[in-house]
């Protein structure tokens, strides 16, 4: 079993970075309180028909299998909570977070008001409550939004689903998935407790959320549990679906080519922010060093451009030297991200997909290389063709544009 | 923005003490063998049943020697994943002394007949939590509403059985050697803070930028120190061996 490399010090530093497991609950409120009740069986919007579910663009609402040896149905048993279930195009999710009233948050308020507007096309003639989303309705909303950033890697980064899966010297990876054999996994629970037994059931071990693992069969797995998310301080579901984003849009990006090397750890990251970012820029908590007090310490492109104009800003160069999580400062991670917005903005898919391509190849077998350095030179000479030029005028192009770019708000 | 409060404890801990305080539970797992494949090229899937309670606690306690927390989660509490805490009062206390516990937290289901744990939880009449021995032994059955004092003192006499350590000492030295971590961590969050405002600054004097590096390098030197004080009390071995055969 393969660990994904970066997923449990994401973890960790989630943990430590934002008040981690210590909310716990009442010790004496089992007297007051009832039991939430379960969800309906049937999901009330596509009524489980298969009309319903072809028109949300569904396989399944299950049972289905979760990896190599392992169903829906075993889970259930094993986790002895209720859990909603979806197979769509390219993700197998399972849900047991509960009823979420939507806040007074502006933002957020917008934002999921739009979400429906988009969900309402696919489920025709049915409305949905006011004012909350319950347990089906924010499968539904989880589903469309892990597919919309499965479908941003794809336009972003210049592929098709077609092109995998087929065999031929042009394919890009051999799995059907992006390079990987089975679809990609998500569960989101409200208990951590749900999750750490799901991990101990398929890959018999411990681990604590989020977390991004490589299950048996070959699916890569994200999950994470809302009091996880609780536990740093913030119970909105903006704050959960940032993480989703960023850890899906992490997921896309490592499994190309099944895995088989790591990718640089600043373009990983860099490209989780933009996820993060393009649902919510006030929430890219898990970015160690970054959280300021101020007010709008959440423009990130200012900051940015302060440490350009400075000229703390660390070079491509810089970037590539890091090789894992914790090797990230508040400075690689503003500009990983600035980096990575950039070149989404600069160059064609198709650069930025020989680009990912060429970083995610198998390092070469041989006992006397030394793959870090192999993989750090491998990453600049990939950035050095990206815009048909060297890293150096990459560098210049970068800084001019993020100065600029940061003072325009 | 809606934010929640952490756990109660005497005085707002930072990250490197919560971490440290942190539960750590162990959820386990227990999944039987499925039978050998007959010549046939068949096998029979594995039943679900419970264990004998010798067996359930040997899984529950795998190789680590310390003593056991055992809690199950109900349905009918509100996420009540933690019947060991409280919201009202201070947890320090308990959340120190179980750092010297494993601690385990099983299903809701626990208390149906066939779950692998059911002989721990035989019904839902059955306690919330216990503490015990590795082997299950000097079990001492607790409710989510004991006492404060009542939920201290079964854990300090476990603790006492286990290593032979006085807790309440031990509490103390810990409990100061957060407040030391705590005052390391403000002032290297302060002193980091303010070098990544400076570098964001227009403009600004590298040379301030270079000063606050050495005191940074000199405050990650004390709050390393100070962690490893802490780290250094609770890396105590039980006195007992491993559960063994004589279960």
């Amino acid at each position: 079993m393969t660990r994904v490399a970066e997923g449990g010090l994401f973890s960790i530093v989630l943990r430590v970075l934002l008040g981690l497991a210590l909310l716990h609950s009442p010790a004496r409120a089992r007297e007051d309180s009832k039991p939430e009740p379960p969800p309906p069986a049937v999901d009330p919007y596509t009524r489980g028909e298969r009309t319903g579910l072809d028109s949300a663009g569904y396989v399944s609402l299950g049972p289905f299998p979760w990896c190599e040896g392992i169903t829906t149905v075993e889970i259930e048993r094993e986790l002895a909570v209720p859990i909603l279930w979806v197979e769509t195009e390219h993700f197998r999710i399972g849900s047991t977070l509960g009823e979420y009233k939507i806040p007074s948050d502006r933002i957020e308020k917008k934002r999921i008001a739009g979400e429906l507007a988009l969900l309402e096309k696919k489920f025709p003639g049915v409305r949905f409550p006011p004012g909350k989303l319950d347990p089906w309705l924010r499968l539904h909303l989880y589903a469309s939004r892990i597919e919309s950033v499965h479908a941003q890697f794809l336009d972003g980064f210049g592929f098709t689903d077609a092109e995998f899966g087929v065999s031929g010297a042009t394919a890009p990876a051999p799995g059907p998935r992006l390079g990987m054999p089975m679809k990609y996994t998500v569960m989101l629970s409200t208990r951590r407790s749900s999750l750490a037994r799901l991990v101990r059931f398929t890959l018999q071990r411990d681990a604590a959320d989020p977390m991004r693992e490589r299950l048996p069969g070959g699916s890569l797995f994200f999950g994470l549990s809302a009091e996880s998310v609780e536990s740093w301080g913030h119970e909105t579901d903006s704050v959960l679906h940032c993480q989703v984003a960023a850890n899906v849009a992490m997921n896309l990006v490592v499994s190309l080519r099944e895995m088989l090397s790591p990718i640089p750890v600043w373009f990983e990251y860099g490209w989780a922010h933009v996820a993060s970012r393009r649902v919510d820029e006030r929430f890219t908590l898990y970015a160690k060093g970054t959280l300021r007090e101020d007010a709008d310490s959440w423009r990130w492109d200012a900051r940015v451009a302060g440490l350009v104009g400075n000229d703390f800003a660390p070079s491509f160069q810089d970037l590539a030297n890091d090789k894992r999580f914790a090797d990230l400062s508040g400075p690689d991670h503003l500009v990983a991200w600035s980096k990575v917005t950039w070149m989404l903005q600069t160059f064609a898919p198709s650069a930025l997909r020989e680009y990912v391509l060429a970083v995610a190849e198998p390092v070469p077998r041989a006992d006397e290389l030394d793959k870090e350095l192999f993989r750090r030179d491998r990453d600049l000479a990939a950035l050095a063709t990206l815009g048909g030029t060297t890293v150096a005028d990459l560098e210049k192009s970068w800084r001019a544009w993020a100065a600029k770019s940061g003072s325009k708000r | 923005m809606k934010t929640r409060p952490t756990v109660p404890t005497e005085a707002p801990r930072g990250a490197e003490s919560r971490e440290l305080l942190d539960l750590r539970w162990n959820y386990p797992v227990f999944k039987a063998e499925p039978a050998p494949v007959s010549e046939h090229g068949t096998s029979v899937a594995p039943i679900r049943e419970a264990l004998p309670r010798e067996k359930a606690l040997e899984v529950l306690a795998g190789n680590d020697p310390r003593p056991l927390l055992v809690l199950r989660e109900c349905s009918v509490c509100n996420k009540t994943d933690d019947a060991l805490l409280s919201r009202t009062e201070s947890n320090e206390r308990t959340l120190v002394l179980a750092r010297f516990f494993r601690c385990v937290k099983l299903p809701v289901d626990v208390v149906e007949p066939d779950h692998p744990f059911h002989a721990l939880f035989p019904s839902n009449e059955s306690e919330h939590l216990f503490v015990s021995g590795p082997d299950g032994t000097a079990k001492m059955p607790l409710e989510s509403d004991t006492s404060r004092v009542e939920l201290w003192s079964a854990m300090e006499s476990t603790l006492a059985a286990a290593y032979g350590l006085d807790a309440i000492k031990v509490t103390r030295q810990v409990l100061h050697g957060l407040d030391k971590i705590d005052e390391c961590e403000r002032k290297l969050t302060t002193l980091e803070t303010r070098k990544g405002a400076l570098m964001e600054t227009p403009r600004v004097d590298v040379s301030k930028v270079k000063q606050l590096d050495e005191e940074i390098a000199s405050a990650l030197r004390d709050a390393e120190a100070a962690r490893t004080a802490v780290a250094r009390i609770f890396d105590v071995k039980p006195k007992t061996p491993a559960a063994g055969p004589a279960r």
